[in-house]
């Protein structure tokens, strides 16, 4: 393409993004129109004023109210009756508004700039959930442990079961366990198969205690031991005292 | 006064306006030329991409599509665009933006981790003919010839105090981000 080619094209550009370029040349033009107009219709009411007079000196006396409309209505219209003047003047009138709105809107000349873009991407968020299991039963939220094992205790007894948690989603969870409200015996949980001793940790209470960390998509084993202490009252005799544990798993932040 | 007098001097006004652009009659004149015929040319600015960039979480490349977010997450997307800019006056400033982060669609899980997530953008400028200048942030051409590169650093934090379950398993889309230079006057 010719440099001049392109200085033309270059300069349609700026005409298309600022429409007052385009419209300010034609300022004077519009002006001249409106002046020439003027004064073709001062030398026309001109020449027909001296018609009528002419017409009067000949003898037709009616000549100039005949020029004139005959009502106060008919008047009136023809106050409202569109000549040429008025049409070139409402035009003139118009092009001033529109200049002055395209100057407005023109915004701001372009100096040099550049800009390049990063591509857009999707990112998913991970997710948690922890379930619980005893036995062949179906894994979920809750999931209720066989009271046959902890009949019948005495003062001193310790007696273990055993459950699985399981850690789903993507994101690395600690654990901590409490119970809803305590009870006559001591509830004590740890990680792994249940030791053939007592567990010697603090019993659990209604405050979290953590419990370790569970990585996602593994499961574990958590033994749950139930001790009615040597000192328990004489009250706690032949009574019974469901306790529900709960257990949290919370996601900790990838190192 | 009547409408031939008005009519007479809207003429002569309208004659007036005519003449304005006939050019002056010629009298006694000269001329004498003034230099050497000269070519100037002028300069340029202008950035374009660079390699792809790499988005990391840590110090580990990841792919943004299969990557899952958790909860005090951070991850950076690096790029270098190259920066070409000629001209012996020519001062600019460059700004990074960050994409916009959006929720990939009207779900709770989405909207969740749209609000929950931010992103910022840094980024440096580096190069043989780029000095900064006095203003910071802004930048000069010290050479109309070599090459420079502004690397931009992007960054996508889930923060961990922020969130909550209800962002699990939620998509956003990060949009495009820019690197825009532009020209000033201010040194």
């Amino acid at each position: 393409m010719s440099s001049a080619r392109t200085q033309r094209l270059t300069a349609f550009g700026t005409l298309c993004r600022r429409p007052s370029a385009l419209l300010l040349p034609l300022a004077p033009f519009v002006f001249i129109v409106f002046l020439a107009v003027t004064v073709l219709d001062a030398v026309r009411a001109s020449l027909a004023a001296r018609s009528v007079a002419a017409l009067e000196a000949a003898g037709v006396e009616q000549a100039a109210r005949v020029a004139q409309p005959a009502t106060r209505t008919a008047r009136v219209l023809d106050a409202a009756r569109p000549t040429t003047r008025r049409v070139m003047g409402g035009a003139a009138a118009l092009m001033g508004g529109i200049l002055v709105a395209a100057g407005m809107a023109g915004g701001t000349y372009a100096f040099l700039n550049s800009q390049a873009k990063t591509p857009a991407v999707t990112v998913s968020s991970g997710n948690l959930a922890l379930t619980v299991q005893y036995g062949s039963t179906t894994a979920g939220a809750t999931t209720a442990i066989p009271a046959a094992a902890w009949t019948a205790m005495l003062p001193g007894d310790v007696v273990g079961q055993q459950f699985t948690i399981a850690s789903t989603g993507t994101a690395t969870s600690t654990l901590t366990a409490r119970l809803s409200a305590l009870t006559a015996w001591d509830i004590r949980i740890a990680l792994g198969a249940c030791p053939s001793t007592p567990l010697t940790t603090t019993p659990l209470s209604t405050t979290a205690a953590a419990q370790g960390t569970i990585s996602p998509s593994t499961s574990t084993v958590v033994c749950v031991q139930a001790t009615l202490p040597a000192v328990a009252a004489a009250a706690v005799e032949a009574t019974t005292a469901p306790f529900t544990i709960i257990i949290d798993a919370t996601q900790v932040p990838t190192p | 006064m009547n409408k031939l007098t008005k009519g007479a001097i809207a003429t002569a006004a309208a004659v007036i306006l005519l003449m304005g652009g006939a050019g002056t009659l010629a009298s006694w004149n000269s001329s004498a030329t003034a230099g050497a015929s000269q070519a100037i040319s002028a300069g340029s600015l202008a950035v374009t991409t660079g390699a792809a960039g790499v988005w990391k979480s840590g110090t580990t490349i990841i792919t943004p599509s299969i990557f899952k977010i958790v909860p005090g997450d951070t991850l950076t997307y690096t790029q270098t665009f190259n920066l070409a800019a000629t001209g012996d006056n020519l001062l600019f400033t460059v700004t990074g933006t960050p994409g916009a982060i959006a929720a990939a669609s009207a779900a709770a899980a989405d909207t969740k981790l749209a609000a929950q997530t931010n992103s910022i953008a840094s980024f440096a400028v580096t190069g043989s003919n780029i000095a900064a200048s006095t203003t910071a942030g802004t930048y000069k051409v010290a050479s109309n010839s070599g090459t420079s590169t502004v690397t931009i650093t992007m960054t996508v934090n889930f923060p961990y105090a922020a969130a909550d379950n209800l962002s699990q398993l939620g998509n956003i889309t990060i949009g495009a981000g820019a690197v825009t230079l532009t020209q000033t006057q201010t040194p």
